[in-house]
């Protein structure tokens, strides 16, 4: 058995390949395990990120589903003056005649003592006088009601009218408002 | 590889690129036989040198059990290299070796021996391996005689094991190198054939001791085997155990077949280790009639028992053929203990185990490249290749699966103002929507009432007040509220029997609940745990009644009436009020 070429065997033959495929295959494994770890990192922020995209897909679609109503009611309420809440009462009021339904008297304030006293919402209070059947009435406030759905009912006073008329109704409205 | 550098010339790389080459155009990394003694190849040729005329020559293959002599080597065959490839060729032609994938050639070295003793500094047994190593490496060294030639003789230890402690413990044993270049023309021809051909050059004589017990048991009184050969005899001591405690040398002079003055030789060596009539055996190694030579021996110590041994009868009980040297039992054969016991003493378990009689004087010089190392080392290699290919293809999948993935591109993107954006958005609208809810309608309100008054004119309203109220809670963003309805009017019994199924709670929830059926003002709707309603009827009798003359519709009904609805709707009911804004509008 040589002992000449022994070593130079184990060396060349054994020992430096080795090393070197081991360093080779350390070094892929380094490299592999930098992109992986480089790779969780990116995975947590895509990750994040997905959720985020997710949540914001998921708002978009929630804001999309209310759009339609959202646009209305600004509309309503970039619209809406105490002009316009005539106008609203006339259409209302047409198809009755004055036995029916006769407003007597409306009046405004700029703030409300009902549903909107301590609701940060501005809103004002709107208090009307009505003289005429109940069912007039009732369908008179139903449209108008409908075409304002700011308006919410503080209190309703009914009473036979005192020149034997037909039915006095008071009406108190807080409406909500902008500013 | 003979006529290349000796391995000490090259440099480390040049060794390895040689070794390669050689596992590459040689048969050594696929046939074991390079690395095999040549006693442990199938085939094997067995060249006995008796004296100077040549070799007689014995073809032996273990698997065919075939033993046989075939033609000799000449002394001048023995020095010309194409005789003996026509030699090696013509044996290998036989019809037991077809099949041959290597050859052995075994010299027993019969012509000359000679013994020396180790130096004074070198007594100790428990050395004894280390001086086997050291014999062969630097004889001069170990040995007494320091004029010794190491060029022209091949010197090997041989040890008295089971000797008597205090004295000799192993003697010192030279062969000539005028051999070693016919073995190594031999391995030569093996090389240029790719084909091992693998050499071994025994000494004969210490053969002959391995073949004792083959013959002769141990015996009280001690024995001595005398070993006749062509110019000397070898002389070997055994105790009463039949332990070795000395090999001697005689020469034979001028051609004589006994050393002259033997009988005294052994008689004083005899008399020097106590052993008064020892059982002396007397073998001829190579066909001398030995005869006289016993009647001299008798004469000369008349109470020993001489026994010549009958090489025939010995060479036959074992298989071999007439006129092979008796050497090759104890070469060929396994010794059976229970029927040889002397070979389970402590001087032949030693030379049998540690194969000191079948030592190669004559081993080659050259370095063998050891291809076993290479072998692992390409295996290795292999199995390490394929792993870091494996690694390679994992990380190289790894790295290009996550670098091509979605998630390594992606780039980070602020999608926070879109998100408050888009959550403002749908706060606002939550907020006008809770601010939107129909949770108090004058319509519905109305209808409510009407719902009430039945309409058979048993009952007729007077006044109704409606008011509602948010009822703020300090430690909560919702609000909840109440309505009430405060109905006054006049009824007959029936009117108020009529009134009275509303004033249960069945009565009253129905109610709301046919209420919220048709208008679809979820907030009447009665279920829940946030929202109760209640009612109270106070009738009492009308004291303008007038059965028969009324003034008014009022004094035609015999009660008037007081009705009390009262809706709660708590902070944790869905149509509850928002008071806080929230969000920029």
């Amino acid at each position: 058995m040589s002992e000449h070429y022994r070593q130079p065997i184990a060396v060349f033959g054994f020992i430096l390949p080795i090393v070197v495929m081991t360093i080779l295959a350390g070094g892929m494994l380094f490299c592999t395990s930098s992109v992986n770890n480089e790779f969780a990192s990116k995975k947590r922020a895509y990750d994040v990120s997905q959720e985020a995209k997710r949540q914001i897909m998921k708002l978009r679609g929630e804001v999309e589903t209310n759009k339609p109503k959202m646009d209305a009611w600004d509309k309503l309420l970039r619209t809406e003056t105490r002009g316009t809440f005539l106008e609203h009462w006339k259409n209302a009021a047409k198809n009755f005649n004055g036995k029916e339904l006769t407003k007597s008297s409306r009046s405004w304030i700029n703030y409300s003592e009902g549903i909107g006293k301590g609701v940060s919402q501005p809103s004002s209070q709107v208090i009307m006088s009505f003289v005429g059947t109940y069912r007039a009435m009732q369908t008179a406030l139903m449209e108008l009601e409908t075409a304002l759905p700011t308006m919410q009912l503080d209190s309703l006073d009914i009473k036979p009218d005192g020149n034997g008329r037909g039915v006095e109704f008071t009406t108190t409205y807080t409406v909500w408002t902008l500013r | 590889m003979s006529d290349l550098k000796h391995p000490s010339e090259l440099n480390a790389f040049q060794q390895y690129r040689r070794s390669v080459k050689v596992a590459k155009t040689t048969s050594r990394m696929k046939n074991l036989a390079w690395y095999q003694s040549p006693l442990e190849l199938d085939v094997q040729i067995h060249c006995y040198i008796k004296d100077g005329s040549g070799a007689s020559c014995y073809l032996r293959v273990q698997s065919s059990d075939v033993f046989e002599q075939i033609a000799g080597l000449s002394s001048r065959q023995l020095e010309q290299r194409d005789q003996l490839e026509k030699f090696i060729d013509s044996a290998l032609q036989h019809e037991a070796c077809h099949k041959a994938k290597s050859l052995g050639v075994i010299f027993y070295i019969a012509d000359e021996f000679s013994l020396a003793g180790l130096g004074p500094e070198y007594r100790n047994p428990g050395e004894l391996h280390d001086l086997r190593d050291k014999m062969r490496h630097d004889p001069k060294e170990v040995l007494d005689d320091k004029t010794i030639s190491t060029d022209t003789h091949a010197w090997r230890l041989f040890p008295y094991a089971g000797a008597a402690a205090g004295g000799e413990f192993a003697t010192v044993v030279a062969v000539s190198r005028r051999r070693s270049e016919t073995l190594k023309a031999l391995r030569e021809i093996g090389d240029e054939k790719n084909f091992p051909i693998k050499t071994s050059a025994l000494s004969a004589p210490l053969c002959a001791v391995g073949l004792v017990p083959w013959f002769a048991n141990a015996s009280e009184d001690g024995g001595v085997c005398l070993f006749n050969y062509h110019t000397f005899t070898l002389m070997a001591f055994f105790n009463s155990h039949g332990n070795l405690m000395v090999l001697r040398y005689m020469p034979h002079a001028n051609g004589a077949v006994i050393p002259a003055n033997i009988g005294p030789a052994i008689q004083s060596t005899a008399t020097a280790f106590e052993m008064e009539k020892p059982d002396i055996f007397l073998v001829s190694m190579v066909g001398n009639d030995l005869v006289s030579f016993s009647s001299l021996l008798q004469q000369s110590m008349p109470e020993a028992s001489v026994l010549t041994v009958d090489p025939d009868k010995l060479l036959h009980a074992h298989g071999l053929p007439t006129g092979c040297p008796l050497e090759c039992i104890a070469i060929t054969q396994d010794i059976d203990t229970e029927v040889y016991p002397l070979a389970e003493n402590e001087t032949f378990s030693a030379l049998r185990n540690e194969a000191w009689y079948i030592q190669d004087f004559l081993s080659a010089e050259q370095d063998e490249i050891d291809m076993k190392i290479l072998k692992f080392g390409r295996r290795t290699k292999k199995i390490a290749a394929v792993l870091f290919m494996g690694i390679l293809l994992y990380g190289g999948y790894t790295i290009s699966t996550k670098v091509k993935s979605d998630v390594w591109s992606h780039q980070p993107k602020d999608d926070k103002a879109e998100e408050n954006g888009l959550t403002n958005e749908l706060k606002r609208y939550e907020h006008w929507n809770n601010l939107l809810m129909d949770r108090s309608k004058a319509w519905v309100c109305l209808e409510l009432v009407a719902r009430m008054i039945p309409t058979d004119g048993s009952v007729i309203l007077k006044t109704v007040k409606h008011d509602v109220q948010l009822k703020k809670e300090s430690n909560s963003s919702q609000s909840g509220f109440s309505k009430e309805w405060v109905v006054t009017g006049f009824a007959s019994e029936l009117g108020i029997e009529h009134l009275e199924k509303h004033c249960t709670s069945d009565g009253i929830n129905k109610l709301f609940y046919d209420v919220a059926l048709s208008t679809e003002n979820a907030v009447y709707l009665p279920e829940g745990g946030h929202r109760d309603v209640t009612v109270s009827l106070a009738p009492r009798s009308n004291p303008s009644f007038n059965r028969f003359n009324s003034q008014n519709a009022g004094s035609s009904f015999e009660r008037i009436f007081t009705l009390t609805i009262s809706q709660n709707v708590t902070a944790d009911d869905e149509m509850a009020l928002s008071t806080v804004e929230g969000v920029n509008n």
